[in-house]
């Protein structure tokens, strides 16, 4: 849409920087659709955290911007359509504002300029084996004794646990007649002694989530983060800012991009795919639902922009956000064929260079079984629905 | 949701029109336009020409307003919201525009001040028969004569333009291989118009020229430089379109969402079961998007200018197509939703259902518009210049 010139100036700096800093053999394994190791990851941050672009969205006396909403918007919208990868939101978009907004001094103190740092990965221990969507119903058991507690139970579904140092995790410290109270927020240290964890292997190749096993692991009191019991109100807490980025336009753009470069590479009776009304009718379809996310995300901002909350509706951008990436992975990989219908599990391994085949198709199963993953996590399309016919509709 | 994206004379526009037709727009008034031979009823014309929304869309140095395209589309929304039948979007916005890009000073002067004061109304004919939403499909031939031309051929389903003064329509130009925009008056020998009209009680007309002398051309010039001139026009008609149509799917979701609230089955309401939430949260969430992208789309038509022409077709197209798409849904699911009631004549929510149905195929629906797009994205220069 319109955009003023600063802002374009604004972007046009972000892209000159992506382009001249990433790393090339970050960029090509983010192309290429391999899980990047720890290391690499981690040297990414620590190039972001140089500049100042690591944590731009937090508070300026811990190491952030100041930048407008729409200014961190365009900011995520180029580092994606650039081929950066994906920050881990666990560690810089919860977790870091959590404790800005509820951890003590010492806390902050303490991990906020690690996180900042670039060095310190964390994962977020909420779900359970019996506890999906359903957070109140959680089990894993935290005991006061004189200065520690100590937490039995187990977490599942812990993406990039493997490379955690740190875990924020919901266990329960009273067993109240309502389940959402007697919940609280402790940080625990993935060293400790009793922590086991075992990887997942994914339909899509990738270890991203981890089962997470706790046996008597001692967690310091001063690891509590608000009061006691009331970590509910804390793991509900989303910062506005992070609401929106779930519209996830930048990753949708990328996309789209791939979508399209199959559309132009590859042919059927004779005409580019870009030419068969088949192709053309369902990629205009998901770019027209993407222009219409973008411009009903641009809504939001403004109001962002404007000091207003953005209030329960904005649900509605997660719900068709993740969708819309979906939707891309679909087409590309009907659009694909055959050239989809293999994958060989090592050119996941950024051990391995980038086939010179091709690299949108050695990946793109993967990709589109990843997808899936969007819709389930961080509250699934079902509880967007529920949130927005309660809280907006009135039903 | 409150809208940053209007400004406080937009806001105080809209509020304005809402409660014109809140308070003077009735079944009755409705019903008395549809009935009507022209679709229009003088009187609630009149009062839209003094409540300026006629003068809008024609630029300040013709007597008009020369409102932007948002200020036009927060106009088409609340006049979709009371499902107003007079031609608004049709003749004020799309005729009119059109006239006023193409016609020279002389002729401007002509029509434009009538049309803004409501004296006056035009309607553009974009369609011949058997081609859809195809304005490029053009077998009307124009001849030369000693003064001006003679024009042959017919024109489907113009909509506005039952009880228009004039037509504007285009024809081949016999030999040169060159298109001319023609403006003929609705008393012009050799043109017999039909009346039409669509099944939610809009009025239109079809057009037959038999020889119509047509005294000189708005303009002639090569096939596609005149095409362009007609698709800036329709493009923003289209939008307007939108703005109106989103105008009805707001109205007709508070209209189902009400029922379900009142409505009880099996000891509780409909609206509590789950199953019925989650499609009208689908509902909402869909009119909202569409909301959006036409504005957006309206922005892009009033700040870009209509110059950049892939941009231009970009937002409208997809415009047109989230609104197609999500009118066609919301009226299936509002007749889902009501049951039995929701099928019949005198309930309420029969006439906003029709008036979607037409909506999301009028102009060209969907497919027309996601191929226009994709023209965009992978060229066709045929489509979309």
């Amino acid at each position: 849409m319109l955009q003023s010139a600063e802002l374009m100036d604004f972007k046009q700096q972000v892209r000159s920087f992506v382009r001249t800093n990433l790393p090339p053999d970050i960029r090509d394994a983010v192309r290429q659709g391999q899980q990047l190791p720890r290391e690499r990851q981690i040297a990414w941050h620590e190039i972001l955290a140089a500049k100042g672009y690591l944590v731009p969205h937090w508070p300026r006396e811990w190491g952030g911007q100041g930048w407008t909403v729409q200014q961190q918007m365009s900011f995520d919208e180029e580092m994606c359509t650039n081929d950066a990868p994906e920050l881990n939101s666990i560690t810089f978009d919860m977790i870091g504002p959590v404790l800005v907004r509820y951890g003590s001094d010492a806390q902050r103190k303490r991990f906020l300029p690690a996180i900042a740092s670039g060095r310190q990965w964390w994962c977020q221990g909420y779900s359970e084996p019996n506890a999906g969507s359903d957070l109140a119903s959680l089990a894993t058991r935290a005991e006061r004794r004189s200065d520690y507690f100590v937490v039995n139970g187990s977490k599942i579904w812990t993406s990039y646990a493997q490379y955690a140092d740190w875990m924020f995790c919901l266990v329960r410290t009273e067993s109240s007649a309502k389940p959402q109270q007697g919940i609280s927020f402790l940080l625990i240290d993935m060293k400790t002694p009793g922590i086991t964890v075992r990887p997942i292997v994914g339909i899509h190749g990738w270890v991203v989530f981890n089962e997470v096993f706790m046996d008597d692991v001692a967690v310091p009191l001063d690891n509590l983060v608000g009061e006691e019991n009331h970590g509910w109100t804390i793991a509900k807490s989303l910062l506005e800012v992070e609401r929106l980025k779930l519209a996830r336009i930048g990753e949708n753009k990328r996309r789209m991009a791939r979508a399209r470069e199959v559309g132009l590479t590859r042919t059927e009776a004779g005409q580019r795919l870009a030419d068969r009304p088949w192709f053309r009718q369902r990629f205009a379809e998901v770019e027209m639902r993407l222009l219409a996310l973008e411009a009903n995300a641009g809504r939001f901002i403004d109001r962002a922009q404007a000091g207003l909350p953005v209030g329960a509706e904005v649900s509605m951008l997660k719900m068709r956000g993740s969708r819309l990436i979906q939707l891309w992975e679909e087409l590309t990989v009907d659009a694909l064929g055959p050239e989809a219908l293999t994958l060989n599990l090592t050119v996941l391994d950024p051990a391995t260079p980038p086939t010179s085949r091709d690299s949108i198709a050695a990946t793109a199963s993967s990709r589109r079984f990843l997808a899936r993953g969007y819709t389930i996590a961080g509250g699934s399309s079902e509880i967007q629905h529920n949130i927005l016919a309660k809280q907006v509709l009135g039903l | 949701m409150s809208d940053r994206i209007l400004d406080d004379a937009q806001e105080m526009l809209a509020d304005s029109v809402r409660k014109y037709v809140e308070r003077g727009y009735g079944d009755a008034v409705r019903q008395a336009s549809i009935e009507h031979p022209h679709g229009c009823s003088p009187e609630r014309w009149e009062e839209f020409a003094e409540l300026g929304w006629l003068a809008l869309p024609v630029p300040e140095e013709d007597g008009g307003l020369g409102g932007s395209m948002v200020d036009i589309c927060v106009i088409a929304e609340e006049l979709g919201r009371g499902l107003v039948n007079e031609p608004y979007v049709a003749s004020a916005v799309l005729g009119a525009m059109l006239l006023a890009d193409a016609a020279s000073a002389t002729v401007r002067m002509q029509w434009l001040p009538g049309i803004a004061e409501g004296s006056l109304r035009v309607a553009f004919a974009p369609w011949e028969p058997g081609a859809r939403f195809d304005m490029g499909a053009i077998n009307t031939r124009a001849e030369p004569i000693d003064k001006g031309f003679r024009l042959y051929g017919e024109k489907t389903l113009v909509p506005g333009g039952a009880g228009a003064d004039a037509y504007l329509l285009a024809a081949r130009l016999a030999d040169s291989g060159l298109l001319g925009l023609f403006l003929v008056p609705a008393a012009a020998a050799g043109l017999t118009a039909t009346p039409r009209v669509f099944y939610d009680g809009q009025h239109a007309t079809q057009l037959r020229m038999d020889g119509v002398e047509a005294v000189e051309a708005l303009t002639v010039g090569p096939v596609a430089e005149v095409l362009t001139l007609l698709e800036k026009a329709m493009d923003r008609g289209i939008v307007a379109h939108c703005a109106e149509t989103v105008g009805v799917m707001r109205r007709t979701f508070e209209i189902t969402l009400d029922y379900l609230r009142t409505r009880n089955q099996f000891g509780r309401a409909i609206a509590a079961n789950q199953v019925v939430q989650h499609r009208m949260v689908d509902l909402y969430v869909e009119i909202e998007e569409a909301r959006a992208l036409t504005r957006a789309a309206g922005s892009v038509l009033a700040e870009q200018g209509p110059n950049d022409a892939s941009l231009r077709c970009r937002y409208s197209a997809a415009a047109k197509a989230c609104v197609s798409l999500a009118a066609k849904h919301v009226w299936e699911e509002s007749v889902q939703l009501h049951g039995a009631i929701g099928m019949t004549e005198e309930y309420a929510i029969g006439k906003f259902i029709k008036r979607l149905a037409l909506a999301s195929t009028l102009y060209g629906g969907a497919e027309s518009q996601l191929e226009r797009l994709a023209g965009v994205s992978f060229g066709n220069a045929a489509v979309c210049p």
